[in-house]
């Protein structure tokens, strides 16, 4: 009787989802998919940029301790607010590639004609990197768990993770050594002084540079897991931001009208 | 409607060819947007010479000249004690390449440690890079000051026939351009990424409504879509999903592998900072120190009073005086060169072994409203700069100097 119950109520459901609305056609949704993409790649560029934003710009910036541990932290707030309005929304586990495929898009234009056309960086300086692997992982674990606190602790270790690796390949070949006017230093080192940047001068880099407080000379691993830590703190920042900012305000006001 | 949506147009393209055609080269630096009393106080620039002012694409010049940190750096700037500076350039962009750099004879890469009272002498090779008139200035950046700027100068780089390319040598022997190397790996994954984003995206948004689930999905709970009996995410969805992450991880994974064998011997980034060697000065030959400065601004003119003492062997001359990337000679002792600015001492002449003098310099007040290099209404109204002083061997003394400076009225 009550399997029954659920049955006629699913089938409902199911009307629903397949109804078509005679003034709600899917122009609307290529609509807003296609004007977000311009609000979320400038939202999430723009917390990049604020917390990581060096980091991203130079091959010189892009190292194993300070980029590991940052960057994560600041690229997972918006995708993980993206994640929460569009599951929420319609069920889709899109939230985190979509932020992802938009700044890519916004950060190669960015790049492409500020960087390479303004100024003259070349590209291979000052690519920019990308979040798209991280993105469609996080989105398949929370299609799967439907969960946000097992995306949260997962998840993070996964963004943080496939982050490195899928932009630790493209700069495998910047970190080659070279001679530079008698000294050792990588080709990522030798781009940060032969391009020149007025005011960003190389003492300012935050990178690593030793302490003695490695484990077992390995700072790499160290930045790992913190970074991680830090992206769990950075995914719920992104959850405030989805289920408070975004989702309850618009809530209410339906309720309101 | 059509006629103001022309309009606009029309008046758009107007804007953009006004725009177009009235741009003009960007040349300065923000050279004068920093407060003239920390202008003067903090680097002095002399000697400053640029090896030639036209290069080809891929053809050398070499800045050289000498920095001195003053003994009157600020105390609002890297606590009063600078102690890792970056020789550098400041250029509009990235239109030349450093090729070599040179402080005090040692050969320095990155940044140096330096201290106040400090004297750099620099040499910086840069390579053209990019057809164009360009403004070259040399600079020191300190760290938790800024970027102090020195005299610039209009360099063209003229276009050669192969263009511009820029080879280094790794350690494992291969020559690569530094131009384009790895870019077609950066480039070829971030599109492999971005075709795998899109398939994500298409996947989930092509074949069914999206706002329209909104009224679904308000009716059940966040962690639940419901199952294949309500359709919001099917069993079909989840096997596609799981090509495209399954995709996503095999695409990176083997990235990550083939990039690790492909580029053995990887380092981290590199800190390189030297201790530079300490210039060799010259043996003292006088002492110098200013009294006072008086901007009158009826005459346009500055006039500092400045004690010179003669502890030298032969007679002494005063032969200029610089603060910031400015310099005033004085006529009687040599004319200046390109770039330099007259000033006059009063009485003229040498000073004798032993003897103290008073001397009057009057500086072209233009010249210091020009560069803003007045700091009149400023927090600190303050004259500073070196005082030149040359004997009859040549010997040449650089003696820092500083005073309040007195308008006549404000």
């Amino acid at each position: 009787m009550a399997q029954a119950a659920i049955d006629i109520r699913a089938g409902e459901l199911r009307q629903q989802v397949f109804r078509k609305y005679r003034f709600i056609d899917r122009k609307w949704d290529f609509m807003f998919w296609f004007t977000a993409a311009f609000v979320v790649a400038a939202a999430a560029d723009i917390t990049r940029l604020l917390f990581a934003g060096d980091w991203d710009f130079w091959t010189d910036w892009k190292d194993r301790q300070w980029w590991m541990t940052i960057t994560p932290f600041a690229t997972i707030i918006i995708p993980s607010a993206l994640q929460f309005i569009q599951w929420r929304a319609w069920r889709m586990p899109t939230g985190a590639t979509y932020t992802a495929t938009c700044v890519f898009v916004a950060a190669w234009v960015g790049r492409v004609v500020q960087w390479k056309y303004f100024v003259n960086y070349p590209m291979n300086f000052v690519w920019p990197a990308t979040w798209i692997p991280a993105g469609i992982l996080i989105d398949f674990l929370l299609l799967q768990s439907r969960s946000f606190i097992v995306t949260s602790v997962i998840g993070a270790a996964v963004w943080t993770l496939t982050f490195w690796a899928s932009n630790y390949l493209m700069l495998a070949p910047f970190l080659q050594p070279a001679n530079f006017i008698g000294h050792t230093l990588t080709v990522a080192d030798v781009q940060g002084i032969t391009y020149i940047r007025a005011q960003t001068p190389e003492y300012i880099r935050v990178i690593e540079r030793g302490s003695l407080r490695t484990f077992l000379q390995e700072p790499q691993y160290v930045a790992l897991a913190f970074g991680t830590t830090l992206a769990v703190g950075g995914y719920w920042i992104g959850q405030f931001i989805g289920r408070y900012l975004a989702v309850w305000p618009i809530l209410r006001y339906l309720k309101q009208v | 409607m059509k006629r103001r949506f022309a309009l606009s147009l029309l008046g758009s393209l107007v804007a953009v060819v006004a725009a177009a055609i009235g741009t003009t080269t960007a040349s300065a630096h923000g050279e004068r947007a920093q407060e003239s009393f920390i202008r003067m106080e903090s680097v002095a620039f002399w000697d400053v010479k640029f090896s030639t002012n036209n290069v080809k694409q891929g053809e050398d010049l070499t800045i050289t000249g000498t920095a001195k940190l003053l003994e009157t750096w600020p105390s609002n700037l890297s606590g009063g004690n600078p102690s890792v500076c970056y020789f550098t350039v400041v250029e509009p962009g990235a239109q030349f390449v450093l090729k070599d750099r040179v402080i005090n004879g040692a050969q320095a890469p990155q940044s140096v440690f330096c201290h106040k009272g400090g004297t750099y002498d620099f040499s910086m090779t840069l390579t053209g890079r990019s057809p164009g008139n360009w403004h070259v200035h040399p600079a020191v950046a300190v760290r938790e000051a800024g970027t102090i700027i020195g005299p610039g100068t209009w360099i063209t780089v003229n276009e050669a026939p192969g263009g511009f390319s820029y080879p280094i040598k790794l350690l494992n022997g291969q020559t690569v351009d530094l131009e384009s190397y790895g870019q077609w790996l950066i480039v070829g994954f971030s599109v492999a990424t971005f075709v795998l984003g899109m398939a994500w995206m298409i996947m989930w948004t092509w074949t069914r409504p999206t706002i329209t689930r909104l009224a679904v999905t308000n009716q059940l709970p966040l962690n639940q879509d419901g199952g294949d009996a309500v359709g919001l995410i099917t069993r079909q969805d989840h096997r596609n999903t799981a090509i495209i992450a399954g995709a996503t991880v095999v695409l990176v994974g083997a990235g990550f592998l083939i990039s690790a064998f492909a580029f053995p011997g990887r380092i981290p980034q590199q800190t390189d900072w030297i201790t530079p060697p300490t210039s060799e000065q010259p043996a003292s030959i006088g002492e110098a120190s200013l009294t006072g400065a008086v901007w009158d601004p009826s005459s346009q003119s500055l006039t500092m009073t400045a004690q010179i003492k003669n502890t030298g062997k032969s007679q002494l001359t005063l032969t200029a005086f610089r603060t910031s990337y400015l310099t005033f000679v004085n006529t009687t002792a040599r004319s200046p060169e390109s770039g330099e600015y007259q000033m006059t001492a009063t009485p003229a002449g040498t000073i004798d072994p032993g003897q103290t003098q008073t001397v009057q310099i009057k500086l072209p007040g233009s010249v210091f409203q020009q560069e803003e290099l007045l700091p009149i209404g400023k927090a600190q109204m303050e004259v500073a700069g070196v005082l030149e002083l040359t004997d009859a061997l040549g010997t040449r003394n650089m003696d820092t100097v500083l005073t309040s400076l007195m308008p006549t009225s404000t």
